[in-house]
């Protein structure tokens, strides 16, 4: 059976090739319509493309969206319907797990957006001074979880990461502000600024997860 | 008509089989009320027996005595060496799987066979109360269970006749049973102590749709462990007296006598046990109960954390907390759940039945009857394939929602080369040789070209059961690709089919034995009454032709009972009925003639 289902007119219900009103559901015989290669978490979950998200909205329309399409529900039906069901549902939860995380829907954002859109994401190279400043930063918790002060060493670590992702969701709603507007330089430049503070969130997080590590290993050692 | 959908609870140390009918869920009792079924399967030169008469026989010298089969289910056997020494029943390595032989029948069987003997007997019994054939079902395993063990349990449904629907998570299904979702919305934990597994679960009820948030688990930590520890102390005590005494049959006998103890505690606050055969004598008390576990309760928590942690969950966020499996009656297991959550406990089902419950009522979710209620689960483990260097690359992290899929581009890295092996594991630790082989998948038939030129996508789809398919697509020809999987551990595919097949042909020899049985009986009661009626009736009312064309008929019907073919009794017997049948009707007419008072009735 196919993984996937290229249609020759997805504007056509693949069962009774009438013409759909709706993408999800064909009105005349209600089947399920399989979601196209080519459809973006958003639409999938039916949002505009937007970073700033209601989260409410977001699992409302993710639970509507599930009724519809989970396998549990055309356990009964033909082998077509139960191979659109489970590849339609695998979409749809990853659509929603990335867009939940603000973090990784505005990363999902600016590739979606971006001038170079690529599905496997684009490689951000954060500039040299401060990936030496995280160098060194890492370097000073390290010591200090050392010195048997890993609780100091986690809350530094904390206070950062807090500040950097207050900064990316001021930016994210900065970002949806400007988009469609006409200044195209000062938007080039929040994206930028955007993508940066997501970059160095990315290495705080690993920083953080090492240090988790690190110190549960040597919880380990001492029992 | 709707199609009836069972749930069952493949337990480690009790099954359970339950239907959701009208707007109740009934677990199905056996011939003699009980709704448990010990997982117990015993091989004796006289036949197999599953359940209870398999668990009386369990110190039987004459008789193989499988239990716990479960915590083999899935696995290899070096995986499970270690359990071994716990196990009273003799297990071999065949072919890198852990297989009991039945030396009665000069064969092997395999975990999930062992299964499909509990399983079949569930069947069974649900077939006898619902009088009507029973396909569909649901079978709960403990959510941490790998793909390996959740394709062994499906496998041991499908020897068993049954059309698995779905493989249901404990816990998520121990949820469904409490009614959560009409009305009582919010953020549950759900912790599930069974006899040889532990799962903690975090649900986040809205609106009838159970969205689970994390899951984790110690597939080797539950009750059983609970009466090893007490075995243990009481080991040492005898070694003190006695000196050194440990043998399989004492740890047998002290394990009954430290699960009772361990029950009785429950509701009691000290237990006086006497075991005249070992001269041992003892007290246990709930403080000494308590001190002895406290290491097991202690490391139930460590999966309790991991989960929250997942979720980005403060213990106090959560609106209360659902006690599943039988080992959460201890009280003590009560106390450090209320001391950890200071949240409401939900304990009012009986932690027996709630998970077969709540299987049922997924069961009757697919059978498409129920539209309200909807599972979304995660998958338990991270699931990657192996890179350079030995490293896993994670495709799929824990606790994603499932079905899930992950897309990855293949290419070869020689002129020429026409395979590509993928091996995939299952875990979260960084090398390879950390985590679960899952399976190796060959990628064959690739055209020969220049060393990167091919592009193949594979896709990795977890199923709604949380297994694993693979499936691989040429990005040049659009045509899909072959894929070869080889297995690490679990039964081939083919292995399978096989299995299923032999099993279909046991289910037959089950049913003639059955008929021949039911006929028998059936037989024995036409030829005693008809007896009766002959020995009572003089010539008057049976001619002496009508009485001996029926004893002649009385005589063939008794030959045919001397063999074994079902269909022939029940032939000659309705061949009895038919030679009785004018004198039944005669005596009929007799009867309500005298009930009238003499007078005819026919005209």
């Amino acid at each position: 059976m196919p993984h996937s289902f290229e249609r020759v007119d997805p504007s056509l219900c693949w069962n009774c090739r009438e013409s759909l009103s709706e993408s999800d559901l064909c009105s005349s015989c209600i089947k399920i319509q399989p979601i196209g290669h080519d459809a973006d978490f958003f639409s999938i979950l039916g949002l505009p493309v937007q970073l700033i998200v209601d989260m409410n909205e977001l699992t409302e329309r993710f639970h509507l969206k599930s009724r519809l399409f989970h396998p549990d529900f055309h356990r009964l039906e033909n082998g077509t319907e139960q191979d659109i069901s489970l590849n339609n549902a695998a979409l749809l939860n990853q659509a929603f797990k990335t867009l939940k995380d603000p973090f990784e829907r505005a990363l999902y954002y600016l590739d979606l957006t971006g001038p170079h859109h690529s599905p496997q994401g684009q490689k951000l190279a954060l500039p040299p001074e401060l990936l030496m400043e995280i160098m060194e930063f890492k370097e000073s918790l390290e010591e200090q979880a050392e010195s048997q002060d890993s609780i100091g060493a986690f809350r530094t670590l904390s206070l950062r990461i807090k500040d950097v992702e207050s900064k990316i969701l001021e930016g994210m709603a900065e970002l949806d502000q400007m988009t469609g507007g006409r200044d195209h330089s000062s938007l080039l430049s929040c994206r930028a600024s955007l993508s940066r503070n997501l970059e160095y969130r990315k290495y705080l997080k690993s920083i953080e997860r090492d240090l988790k590590t690190r110190s549960s290993s040597a919880r380990g050692q001492m029992v | 008509m709707s199609r009836t959908v069972v749930g069952i609870d493949l337990g480690t140390t009790n099954s359970l089989i339950a239907v959701l009918r009208g707007e109740r869920v009934e677990v199905i009792p056996d011939g003699e009320g009980r709704s448990l079924l010990p997982s117990v399967v015993a091989f004796a030169q006289s036949g197999v027996q599953v359940g209870y008469p398999a668990r009386a026989r369990l110190n039987d010298p004459e008789t193989v005595v499988v239990y716990s089969a479960k915590r083999l289910m899935g696995r290899g056997y070096e995986e499970v060496s270690g359990e071994l020494p716990f196990l009273s029943y003799p297990v071999e390595d065949i072919r890198g799987l852990p297989m009991v032989p039945d030396r009665f029948r000069n064969r092997h069987l395999s975990p999930p066979e062992i299964g499909a003997l509990v399983l079949s007997d569930l069947r069974k019994r649900a077939e006898f109360y619902l009088n009507e054939p029973v396909r569909d079902a649901v079978i709960t395993v403990p959510a941490y269970f790998n793909d390996a063990q959740r394709q062994a349990t499906k496998d041991a449904g499908e020897m068993a006749g049954l059309n698995v629907l779905r493989i249901v998570n404990e816990p998520t299904a121990a949820a469904l049973a409490y009614g959560f979702g009409s009305g009582k919305d919010g953020l549950f934990a759900v912790y599930d102590l069974g006899g040889g597994t532990f799962d903690f679960s975090l649900l986040d009820i809205r609106k009838g749709i159970f969205e689970v948030r994390a899951t984790s688990g110690d597939t080797h930590l539950g009750g059983d462990d609970f009466d090893a520890a007490i075995v243990a102390s009481w080991l040492e005590d005898l070694k003190a007296v006695n000196g050194s005494q440990d043998k399989p049959e004492i740890r047998d006998l002290l394990r009954k006598e430290a699960e009772k103890a361990k029950i009785a505690l429950s509701s009691t606050h000290s237990v006086e046990i006497a075991i005249p055969a070992l001269h041992f004598r003892t007290t246990l008390t709930r403080a000494k109960l308590n001190d002895l576990v406290e290491p097991l309760v202690q490391r139930t928590m460590v999966p309790v954390r991991k989960a929250l942690d997942d979720a980005g969950i403060e213990p106090d966020s959560i609106d209360g907390v659902i006690l599943v499996g039988g080992a959460t009656r201890l009280p003590r297991i009560k106390e450090a759940v209320q001391e950890f959550f200071g949240k409401t406990l939900y304990d009012t089902v009986d932690p027996d039945l709630v998970v077969a419950e709540g299987a049922a009522v997924q069961g009757h979710i697919l059978s498409g009857q129920r539209k309200d209620l909807l599972l979304l689960d995660v998958t338990p483990l991270s699931l990657g394939i192996e890179t350079m260097g030995g490293v896993m690359s994670t495709l799929i992290p824990r606790n994603t929602t499932i079905p899930t899929q992950a897309k990855e581009m293949f290419t070869t890295f020689l002129d020429g080369q026409t395979r590509v092996d993928i091996h995939v594991l299952q875990g979260e630790r960084e090398l390879s040789k950390d985590n679960r082989s899952l399976a190796r998948f060959s990628l064959t038939g690739i055209d020969p070209m220049t060393a990167g030129a091919a592009r193949i996508e594979v896709t990795f789809m977890i199923d709604a059961n949380g297994i694993l398919d693979v499936r691989a697509l040429d990005q040049r020809t659009g045509k899909s690709q072959g894929v070869v999987v080889h297995p690490s551990y679990g039964l081939g595919r083919e292995d399978v089919r096989e299995l299923i097949k032999e099993s279909f042909v046991h289910a037959k020899e089950d049913f003639e034995t059955r008929l021949l049985i039911d006929a028998k009986t059936e037989a024995q009661t036409v030829l005693n009454a008809t007896r009766r009626a002959l020995d009572r009736l003089d010539d008057l009312i049976v001619p002496k032709e009508e009485r001996i064309l029926i004893q002649t008929q009385m005589t063939r019907l008794e030959e045919a009972m001397k063999g074994t073919d079902g269909r022939l009794v029940r032939n000659e017997t309705t061949q009895l009925d038919k030679a009785t049948q004018p004198l039944a009707e005669r005596l009929m007419n007799h009867s309500v003639q005298e009930a009238l008072g003499g007078k005819q009735v026919d005209e």
